[in-house]
């Protein structure tokens, strides 16, 4: 039995910028019935993911891979298609969404917890797990304002994998405070899928998702660009996006691609280091 | 986190109490830490925390009692004390209104976090208003058996009158917030709207003072005049309420009603539009 299947998956967004700026106009267009214009975010996706398997999801900015994993995760509600999830789901979406800087470290985990789901008593038993994973034991009483932000990123991301997840669905998120604790991040999940959890992972760091997925999937305009092997998936990337592989391996294609806005819009190159 | 089989559709309704397939005890330990957290943040930041709560409608009285004490202190007996009890819940709907509007446009980010039942979020500020005008009462009670008021003839309809508010509070909290969402204006609006429905809820005249068609409008159209009235007469005299409840009692249910409906068919946008 999968674990997840995704059946022509749609999403969409209303823009607001296309409204009809004045009121006039706002009102001919009630009248016509017009004034909603959606912005078509994924466009029949499907796929389906086995028990213990690890997925990638690449693609270009605006590609649709938050959308989908907010999809997997219940928050939207397809407009078209079907979405089923089994097993105790963890979203690590975005990781400091809820806390409060007034309240305690030890509040924003009770917090946090029961946001997702799990009841008091469930956290209450494992918060010096948490605490010990987030390498923040002793400052339980801190205000979360005395925290730097990859303090607060470390202890949400604690928190989301301190419960056992079976689905585990990550955004982007282990690029997690600094390269120490990215390691360990890389190695809970890890971890967790050698325990059976499945895995969906979108990310820009093509080097992590070679070296962890099972299996990619591009996505392109809202649509599936390539699905299969880890090599073969970011070689047709690569190719859609006109980037040397070995480049886009070596250092995040972000970085690169914010490097050459910035270089065209100064006129003058810049050394370049790979990371 | 939810350990079961989830499928969403296009035509997915919400089940239960809320859509994300959260356990009933789940549910109640996130209203609970969501109102918890938000009284340690209201209060726990003042020198004398919770004595707002209290000071707040007591500075309120004196001003008002010293504008207006000239004019309806020699019509209404305990003008002062009328004026408080009146205030009192006036203060948790102020609150409530004036709060929940932004309370999910502020939290966009929760929102698009994980899946959670969202109206719990405008259904904390309720009971945050309401534990804080339950610890307000009681104080004020203290006060009034102090000075040899009549306190304990009619104090179930306190009770009565403060579920009544509940009730009211919880539709206009999830009307409200909701709204907000697809519509900015709302919140902006509001805070006009609290302003003149004050004066449309007897807390700082007497009622003897309306024609009789203008009382009827006060009493039997305004969900708050019912309960404040209640509030008034049960502490103050120790009476009694009048119909004026019944018909608040009827609107919060229809409030609460609609506030639920509309929240309930908006809710699946909540996270992609706020």
């Amino acid at each position: 039995m999968s674990a997840m299947i995704v059946e022509d998956l749609w999403q969409s967004y209303r823009d607001k910028q296309a409204r009809p700026p004045t009121l006039k106009l706002t009102l001919a267009d009630a009248r016509r019935r017009r004034r909603r214009t959606d912005r078509w975010a994924l466009r029949g996706v499907s796929f389906t993911v086995e028990p213990g398997e690890m997925l990638s999801v690449i693609g270009h900015n605006g590609s649709g891979k938050s959308t989908l994993l907010r999809s997997l995760a219940g928050i939207y509600r397809p407009v078209r298609g079907k979405v089923t999830v089994r097993g105790r789901t963890a979203s690590l979406i975005d990781l400091t969404a809820g806390f409060h800087r007034l309240l305690t470290a030890r509040q924003n985990v009770i917090l946090g917890g029961a946001i997702y789901g799990l009841p008091r008593t469930e956290v209450l038993e494992r918060l010096d797990a948490v605490f010990e994973f987030a390498g923040l034991k002793g400052e339980e009483e801190t205000h979360l304002r005395a925290f730097s932000t990859g303090m607060a990123m470390r202890l949400g991301f604690s928190i989301a994998v301190a419960f056992d997840p079976d689905v585990l669905l990550v955004d982007e998120v282990l690029a997690v405070g600094d390269e120490a604790f990215k390691l360990k991040c890389l190695d809970k999940v890890r971890d967790l899928r050698n325990d059976g959890a499945t895995v969906v992972f979108v990310s820009h760091e093509l080097a992590i998702v070679r070296s962890l997925s099972d299996r990619v999937i591009v996505l392109d305009e809202g649509q599936i660009l390539y699905e299969g092997e880890p090599d073969a998936a970011i070689e047709a990337y690569c190719a859609h996006l006109g980037v040397d592989v070995e480049t886009a391996l070596s250092r995040p294609l972000v970085q690169q691609q914010h490097l050459d806005a910035l270089d065209s819009r100064w006129g003058k190159r810049r050394s370049r280091r790979s990371v | 986190m939810i350990a079961e089989e989830r499928s969403f559709t296009p035509q997915t309704k919400p089940r239960g109490f809320s859509w994300t397939g959260f356990s009933v005890r789940a549910y109640w330990d996130l209203l609970r830490a969501l109102v918890a957290a938000q009284i340690k943040i209201r209060y726990g930041y003042t020198a004398i925390g919770l004595g707002w709560a209290l000071l707040n409608p007591t500075l309120q009285m004196m001003v008002y009692a010293f504008i207006f004490g000239a004019m309806f202190a020699p019509e209404q007996a305990h003008f002062r004390m009328y004026l408080l009890a009146g205030l009192l819940p006036w203060q948790a709907f102020a609150f409530t209104v004036n709060g929940c509007a932004s309370s999910l446009v502020n939290q966009s980010d929760l929102l698009k976090k994980a899946p959670f039942p969202s109206e719990l979020l405008p259904i904390s500020f309720v009971l945050n208003a309401m534990i804080t005008l339950v610890i307000v009462t009681v104080c004020f009670i203290g006060v009034l058996i102090v000075r040899d008021f009549p306190v304990f003839d009619a104090i179930g309809w306190v009770l009565v009158a403060m579920v009544v508010e509940a009730v009211f509070l919880s539709g206009m909290a999830l009307l409200v917030s909701c709204m907000t969402v697809f519509y900015r204006d709302i919140e902006q609006l509001l805070s006009f709207v609290v302003w003149l429905w004050f004066f449309v809820t007897p807390i700082l005249y007497p009622l003897a003072r309306l024609n009789p068609l203008e009382r009827n409008v006060v009493l039997y159209a305004n969900p708050m005049s019912g309960v404040v009235t209640t509030m008034q007469r049960a502490l103050v005299e120790g009476l009694g309420p009048t119909a004026s409840l019944t018909a608040s009692a009827c609107l919060a249910t229809l409030t609460f009603a609609v506030g639920w409906f509309v929240f309930r068919r908006l809710q699946y946008e909540l996270p992609k539009v706020a």
